[in-house]
């Protein structure tokens, strides 16, 4: 398996783009230049140059150290609200493919009205309801995730289910609980991996917006949406400033999506015999 | 008497059309049967018969829509799960499927030690022994532990299925067509494996098949299905002698000969299975029957047991 991970240029391609990030996110202030706190004004809107790599903004802060302490901020909202839709997509995806009937129609209906908001516009509303802020962006963005989570985890249950083997854990005595434990869950965690990374990727975009739009992270804390949204101001003068972080987001979720797709590829055998 | 089946139906709904005629498919219908201890019951009948079904009503893997099981003098439908989960341990099932009936991220051992985890028979190294115990005992090496499913061939991974309904040391095995999917020479090791089991266990089989020749080597009973009823049962080789109903003769005059000198006369069956949902009024075998009568259109006939105990379901007996 690992091994056919690696031949697959997707995961690889996907999968360095990936890494590089983490890395840059862990060594942060070995990496970045300048204070990304620093403000210069003396050095305000400069272009890119041999000090400043990707120039400075309009209180002359380094461009390139705040887009690498970004990082950090993107990377853990991106895992962060994945990892706590994951948990709820798949609490009630289990429940409700495994014991089927009322409460099945129940998480369903629930499931249901959430895809059916806007996901943007909705996190856009919870921002706004609960005031801006990190903890803000985990929350909008997990509201809006775990659905997209249940109902997926919710097919695979249902299609698990069916197996010969949970029917023959049923006859041994197991308990609803173990059969969930062992012999459904360890079945979906190839599909919740795949779904997980292309979260990622489209979290840190969600991220973005909302930091772009005032409802993410304050400033002076860098983020790459915020980034853009005080360069958006400049666009003419000093382009440099939207669009170094614009293209980073762009790189990290490419990165993120190629990742997940070259997983998918990998766990899925059907799509792996084409692939053959 | 170790198992007794009394007027056990299953009746699934289902729903056809927009604006939900609700239909019944009559899968089992009124269906009584015993195994003493130590006894083969033979189940046989054509696909979608209903030998299926029946066994998981049996061991409550589906709910019955009517009847009652009764296992070593309990009734299995009244049992809560708890205590049904803790009568698992001496009713245990092996599966048609070798390929699905394994959980393919588990390796072997865990597979075998679960029901022992389960039912807490054994514990760390006792379980482990135990299960290199199972695997000799089923013609394994003690080795494959680390292996996973895919690695085994088919009659391999049936033979890691019996292991693993052995290991509780069940009273009552339900072997759902073990050797359909398998070719011929290792379903007749498999045969041999379940004859010696049982002759060194004291096992009680319940064994579907749809092949009458190996239901002849391993049963002493032998049922046969047609359309969710039962419609003969007797002893294995007054079945083979003396076939009553006129299904069952068919379905025996339809087992390939060895020698080609012998000329047999096949009865051949007109028509098709009739469907479920909608069985024929009367004797369900009425329009395929060669012998049929007046009544048989009308009136459902009763399996009676005759002295010698051979029971049959067909107004024409006798």
């Amino acid at each position: 398996m690992i091994k056919r991970l690696f031949c697959n240029k997707m995961v690889l391609f996907g999968g360095s783009i990936v890494m590089i990030f983490v890395v840059v996110a862990i060594c942060c202030p070995l990496l970045s230049p300048y204070d990304p706190y620093q403000v210069n004004l003396c050095e305000r809107l400069q272009p890119p140059d041999k000090e400043h790599l990707c120039g400075t903004d309009n209180i002359g802060r380094d461009v390139l150290s705040r887009i690498i302490y970004g990082t950090r901020v993107s990377l853990a909202i991106g895992v962060i609200a994945t990892l706590i839709s994951m948990i709820f997509g798949l609490f009630f995806g289990v429940i409700s493919g495994y014991f089927g009937g009322y409460i099945d129609k129940i998480v369903l209906c629930l499931i249901d009205i959430m895809l059916a908001f806007p996901g943007l516009l909705l996190a856009i509303g919870i921002a706004v309801a609960i005031g801006p802020g990190l903890l803000t962006l985990f929350m909008a963005l997990s509201i809006v995730g775990w659905a997209g989570f249940a109902r997926m985890v919710r097919g695979v249950v249902i299609a698990a289910k069916e197996q010969a083997y949970v029917e023959a854990a049923r006859a041994i005595g197991v308990s609803d609980m173990g059969i969930i434990i062992r012999h459904i869950l360890p079945n979906c965690l190839s599909m919740v991996i795949v779904l997980s990374t292309l979260k990622i990727g489209s979290f840190i975009l969600g991220e973005a917006a909302l930091s772009f739009l005032g409802l993410g992270a304050q400033p002076p804390t860098p983020t790459w949406g915020s980034m853009v949204s005080t360069g958006f101001v400049f666009l003419r003068s000093a382009p440099w400033i939207s669009i170094i972080p614009g293209l980073t987001i762009a790189v990290v979720v490419i990165g993120f999506n190629l990742f997940g797709d070259g997983l998918r590829d990998t766990f899925d055998p059907k799509l792996r015999e084409k692939t053959d | 008497m170790l198992l007794q089946a009394k007027h056990l139906k299953k009746y699934f709904q289902i729903q056809q059309g927009l604006f939900s005629r609700h239909l019944q498919v009559f899968a089992v219908d009124d269906v009584s049967f015993n195994i003493k201890k130590g006894e083969t019951l033979g189940l046989v009948g054509e696909s979608g018969c209903g030998k299926s079904t029946t066994v998981r009503l049996i061991l409550r893997l589906l709910e019955p829509t009517g009847g009652s099981v009764f296992f070593d003098e309990q009734d299995i439908l009244a049992m809560n799960y708890k205590r049904l989960n803790q009568m698992r341990a001496r009713m245990q099932m092996v599966f048609q499927d070798p390929f699905g009936s394994l959980n393919p991220r588990m390796n072997i051992g865990s597979i075998i030690a679960e029901p022992l985890a389960i039912h807490k028979i054994a514990m760390g190294k006792e379980k482990a022994e135990k299960v290199s115990h199972l695997l000799e005992m089923v013609g394994l090496s003690p080795t494959c532990q680390n292996r996973y499913p895919h690695e085994f061939s088919g009659g391999q991974r049936q033979r890691i299925g019996i292991a693993r309904a052995l290991a509780t040391s069940p009273e009552l095995l339900v072997l759902d067509e073990p050797v359909s999917s398998l070719d011929v020479s290792v379903a007749a090791q498999i045969i041999n494996l379940l004859m010696d089991l049982q002759e060194q266990f004291q096992l009680s089989y319940l064994f579907i098949s749809h092949d009458l020749r190996m239901v002849k080597q391993l049963s002493h009973k032998i049922a046969v299905m047609y359309l969710g009823r039962i419609v003969e049962l007797c002893p294995v080789d007054r079945l083979y002698s003396n076939p009553l109903h006129p299904y069952t003769r068919a379905l025996l005059s339809a087992i390939p000969s060895l020698d080609p000198l012998i000329n047999k006369t096949r009865l051949i069956l007109k028509g098709d299975v009739p469907s479920p949902i909608n069985p024929p009024p009367g004797c369900s075998f009425h329009p395929r029957c060669p012998q049929v009568k007046p009544e048989c259109r009308e009136i459902e006939p009763e399996l009676i047991e005759s002295f010698d105990g051979h029971s049959v379901a067909c107004h024409c007996r006798g």
